[in-house]
């Protein structure tokens, strides 16, 4: 228990740390969050424009449609905020993660505290704010809103274990990283709409090989009364077997990692 | 060594820079799988809307012609000289830019070479997966005459764009850190150009607008030339405006560098 609470309070210093350095370039630190704020909100526009001109995608009306793009902008964001691959990756190839490894603190504080986007929290933000805009339209139980949640956070706890292992793997046999910030941009841009239009193979595609829609697209499903409450058990187990055989083959790699430092 | 042209040193840059670029293969094919998933998450997501909605065309596309759209964006998105705000930002923040003081070639002439190779790298890898997708996907009739246009459009982008991004990147001799102004402006750009949806979709008051911003080039009129929704009356008066753009893009540039070199100032080196 003790160990649990010294390292919470590393994340929590480690996080105030890293906000008080983001805010070191105050302009630049704006400009960010700027910038991440309005990437949601095209995201919003650009929904909103598909179903000005058109009937928008069969089974989803416009409401649900904003609140999936929500969802995955926060999703997407969270990820970020705990790992930002470009930032994981550097430290590797510079050695600058070897000092961090000392410390008497879990690695993956260690990690999740230092190679996340702090800036991310304007993405969050305004993710939010679209899923809220589109809430009152939507109506949901207490049950199903808990549920929601549930699914929520162990596809996102899958989501992060499985970039963490895609980052090492991707060090590990090719000395780099940056294409992991792609495929993370790619694959979320991909779900930022109903995994119905890609079929079968797609929803089975971003379940099993890439896992986002065990944060995104089941739960909302669940939300929107597109799926009955049993399918949340399936889900969850899922999403938390997942992160504990991420984790495992995550720990496996990274105990035998040689730094790219000098 | 006096003796050697421009364009020889240009193209000793261009060849040093597309050297660098193919050091990193694993980047390269990541990059060429990542350009391809774009368009193609576009197509099955309008191809979904197509279907729901039961229409030929919306707003004036039909699906075949958004196909067009979404691959030509792609091939336009490499066009545009985003590359050089980055750089430039490293550059000035890191002090290399004094390097450059004692280069046989100027800062500017060698940041050109720098994109021109990046571009080559794109065409060479990412490019050649783009266009073999888009000749297996699409079948949409291009003449001679719209790909030639297509071209000089791509052109008139390419030159609007390095003034606008080398303007950017001049910022980071006044402020410290500017990832954040590159990054927000390159996105405003990329959606009022059309980059995300066609401007024909937006509101009649937003489109009006978006037409006469020069970041139309960058997408939006390319992609509806190369898909044929240009009427060919309109292409000429396009183009002009476009290279008035271009011309006034890259003198603008030329005069806030000549201010911008002078505070050239480093903690680098």
């Amino acid at each position: 228990m003790a160990n649990v609470t010294e390292n919470l309070r590393r994340l929590w210093l480690a996080n105030l740390y890293a906000w008080k350095d983001a805010l070191a370039y105050r302009l630049d630190f704006i400009f960010l969050i700027v910038d991440y704020f309005v990437f949601p909100v095209v995201n919003f526009a650009t929904i909103t424009i598909i179903y000005t001109v058109s009937s928008g995608i069969a089974g989803w009306d416009y409401y649900q449609a904003v609140f999936l793009i929500g969802l995955i902008g926060l999703v997407r964001n969270v990820v970020r905020y705990a790992v930002y691959p470009n930032g994981f990756v550097r430290a590797m190839q510079q050695g600058t993660i070897d000092g961090m490894l000392t410390r008497p603190y879990s690695y993956l504080v260690m990690i999740v505290s230092n190679f996340g986007s702090k800036t991310c929290i304007g993405a969050i933000i305004s993710s939010i704010g679209i899923m809220l805009f589109a809430l009152p339209h939507i109506s949901f139980t207490p049950l199903t809103g808990l549920a929601f949640a549930a699914m929520v956070a162990s596809g996102t706890a899958a989501l992060i274990m499985f970039f963490l292992l895609l980052i090492l793997l991707s060090y590990k046999y090719f000395s780099g990283g940056n294409w992991v910030n792609w495929l993370l941009n790619t694959i979320l841009n991909a779900n930022e709409y109903p995994l119905s239009i890609y079929g079968i193979v797609g929803t089975m595609f971003f379940t099993f090989v890439l896992p986002v829609s065990l944060a995104v697209y089941f739960p909302a499903e669940v939300l929107l009364g597109f799926a009955s409450l049993n399918y949340t058990v399936g889900v969850v187990a899922l999403a938390l077997a997942m992160a504990i055989a991420f984790h495992r083959a995550f720990y496996a790699l990274f105990i035998n990692y040689a730094s790219g430092g000098g | 060594m006096k003796n050697l042209t421009l364009n020889t040193k240009l193209l000793s840059y261009f060849q040093i820079f597309l050297k660098q670029s193919f050091a990193f293969r694993m980047e390269a094919i990541a990059n060429a799988a990542f350009n391809v998933a774009f368009p193609i998450t576009m197509i099955i997501v309008w191809t979904a809307v197509y279907r729901t909605t039961g229409t030929a065309a919306i707003n004036g596309f039909t699906l075949p012609q958004l196909y067009v759209y979404f691959f030509a964006l792609t091939l336009s998105d490499a066009f545009i000289m985003y590359g050089i705000a980055w750089s430039m930002e490293y550059d000035v923040n890191s002090g290399s830019i004094y390097t450059y003081l004692t280069k046989p070639l100027s800062y500017m002439a060698s940041v050109l070479a720098g994109q021109a190779a990046g571009l080559a790298f794109y065409l060479a890898t990412a490019g050649i997966c783009v266009l073999v997708i888009f000749v297996a996907l699409v079948h949409v009739p291009i003449t001679a005459a719209t790909a030639a246009a297509f071209v000089a459009e791509l052109a008139i982008a390419s030159a609007i764009s390095f003034g606008i991004m080398f303007m950017l990147g001049c910022i980071a001799f006044y402020v410290p850190a500017i990832e954040g102004i590159i990054d927000v402006s390159q996105f405003i750009m990329m959606f009022l150009g059309g980059g995300l949806v066609p401007i024909a979709m937006f509101p009649k008051w937003a489109s009006a607008v978006m037409y006469i911003l020069p970041f139309q080039y960058f997408y939006n009129l390319p992609a509806t030339t190369l898909a044929g929704l240009q009427p060919a009356g309109q292409l000429l008066p396009a183009l002009l405006f476009g290279a008035a753009w271009a011309l006034l893009s890259v003198m603008a540039c030329i005069a806030v560098w000549n201010r911008a070199k002078l505070r050239m100032d480093t903690v680098g080196v």
